[in-house]
């Protein structure tokens, strides 16, 4: 799982650091990219890139590790061993799609630690729509399957970007995903077609869950200064509104399809244009959730914490070198 | 048409892992066995681990596959008096795993006599032996996260199991 939009902050990219570029690298760099040549680790490549890259390839990291929070309180509670399985399993990809993705960074020269120090300082942002609580079984199956839903839309677009091991990752994360969303399919469908008390359990998840869906594909296009410049780099491959619209083709049939109704009275497809229609989102409270505001961003930080503390002394003895006994690593 | 082992196996290819869409299950050797009586096509299966979520999925794209080739007389059955091994996956499914940036587990005979084993993958990316194992544990048990020190990929290892 992953939003694009708060990584885009158009006010980072800071034109400034191309200046003292050597011409002639930039140029052959720039050429390559246009080639559809990937760019590989050991290359040259422009510092403000390697800083955009660093920058989106970290949040979307602390996404998974953030994302995999909201589901995971549910593993106690999942109705059924089945369902409790697969949601284990699913919790346990997306703390792995973390660790690939920050492997991933870390060939553009930020250490893993690093990441972690600024994720849990709120220096680094993750994607907005953890910030919300999953009060029943129904907001899980939301987040499996439409949350998923709309990282697949957002991944599938980076996965055709310029940077190498970025894209060969994705191409592994965005195979697991299809397997989330299927998953996540199921459990819908489940409580969908169920009685009901748990249709109505389905229906309210998705009323608590639109706005923040509408805002995970961050600020209207409109809003934002041009990235021509990402653009151009293949950095980033889709615009909010693209990712958006893209999402709402492929899943609001699907949703109305299974009998539940959309908290928004304009949502609609224009005909001619073959847009959808909707009511502009709240940015306003997109922009004070995302500045640490929201519901739950002092609790997702905080379970991260903990962990990063409890877990502090593993890593400590891991690293401690004693005489004559060294570390082997398990093998499962 | 003549129903053989060969012939089912072969429409089998089309049944890919689930989170892994380049390797099929007759590849990785999920499918353990296939028995043909009178016309009765019984297919076994073993999953890689036992619990795996994504059994019944894998089980109903068998169906699916059997019942799209008009095989319709036919038990899928989930065999868990074997044990699965990496051992299992054929060059082919290997050759694919790599591709995929998955590097294949090597055979190992079910001795496995070096603990520290999963410490030295060979890079999919470059074919580099000089890489460090980052994290004996990926986005599921079955496979390590390493980094090449040669051409700074992050890459992910099957292990040997
Ligand atoms: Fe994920
Ligand atoms: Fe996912
Ligand atoms: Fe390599």
């Amino acid at each position: 799982m992953y939003g694009g939009g708060q990584v885009f902050d158009s006010s980072s990219v800071n034109n400034e650091l191309l200046k003292d570029e050597d011409p002639q690298k930039l140029a052959e760099f720039e050429a390559r990219i246009e080639r559809g040549e990937k760019i590989e680790p050991n290359d040259w490549m422009p510092k403000l890139y390697r800083k955009q890259l660093v920058r989106m390839i970290e949040q979307h990291g602390h996404s998974e590790i953030i994302g995999a929070l909201p589901e995971g309180t549910w593993i106690t509670r999942a109705p059924g061993f089945k369902r409790k399985l697969a949601l284990m399993a699913k919790v346990q990809d997306e703390v792995g799609h973390a660790q690939l993705l920050y492997g991933a960074a870390e060939t553009l020269g930020k250490s893993r630690e690093q990441m972690i120090e600024d994720l849990i300082t709120g220096k680094s942002k993750y994607s907005n729509i953890f910030n919300y609580p999953t009060f029943t079984w129904a907001d899980s199956c939301f987040i499996s399957w439409l949350v998923d839903a709309g990282a697949i839309v957002n991944q599938l677009a980076n996965a055709r970007g310029s940077y190498g091991p970025y894209c060969r990752a994705l191409d592994r994360i965005c195979a697991e995903e299809s397997f989330h969303l299927k998953y996540g399919h199921h459990c819908v469908i489940h409580l969908a077609t169920g009685t009901p008390k748990q249709r109505e359990m389905m229906q309210e998840a998705v009323n608590r869950w639109w706005a923040p869906m509408m805002h995970f594909f961050g600020p209207s296009d409109k809003m934002s200064t041009h990235t021509q410049i990402l653009t151009k780099w293949k950095v980033k491959m889709a615009t909010n509104d693209e990712c958006r619209q893209q999402f709402l083709d492929m899943y609001v049939p699907k949703i109305w399809e299974l009998g539940l109704t959309i908290p928004d009275e304009n949502l609609k497809k224009n005909k001619e244009t073959g847009e959808w229609e909707f009511t502009e989102p709240d940015w306003e409270e997109f922009k004070r959730v995302i500045n640490g505001d929201g519901p739950c961003n002092k609790e997702r930080l905080a379970v991260r914490r903990t962990a990063e503390e409890r877990g502090a002394w593993v890593r400590r003895a891991l690293t401690a070198k004693t005489k004559g006994e060294e570390y082997v690593a398990p093998l499962a | 048409m003549i129903l053989t082992e060969d012939r089912i196996l072969e429409m089998l290819k089309e049944v890919k892992d689930p989170e892994i869409p380049v390797i099929s299950l007759v590849d990785l050797g999920v499918i353990t066995g296939i028995e043909i009586n009178d016309g009765h096509v019984t297919v076994n299966m073993t999953p890689t681990f036992i619990g795996c979520p994504a059994m019944d999925y894998m089980k109903q794209d068998v169906v699916d596959v059997l019942s799209k080739n008009g095989i319709e007389n036919h038990t899928v059955n989930l065999n868990l008096k074997t044990t699965w091994s990496s051992d299992l996956i054929s060059e082919a499914g290997k050759k694919a795993l790599k591709k995929f940036g998955l590097a294949p587990p090597p055979v190992h005979n079910n001795v496995i006599e070096d603990l520290d084993i999963i410490e030295h993958a060979e890079c999919p990316n470059c074919d580099s032996i000089n890489t460090t194992l980052k994290s004996p544990f990926g986005p599921t048990l079955c496979r390590s996260l390493h980094h090449c020190n040669n051409c700074g990929e992050a890459f992910e290892s099957f292990k040997p199991i």
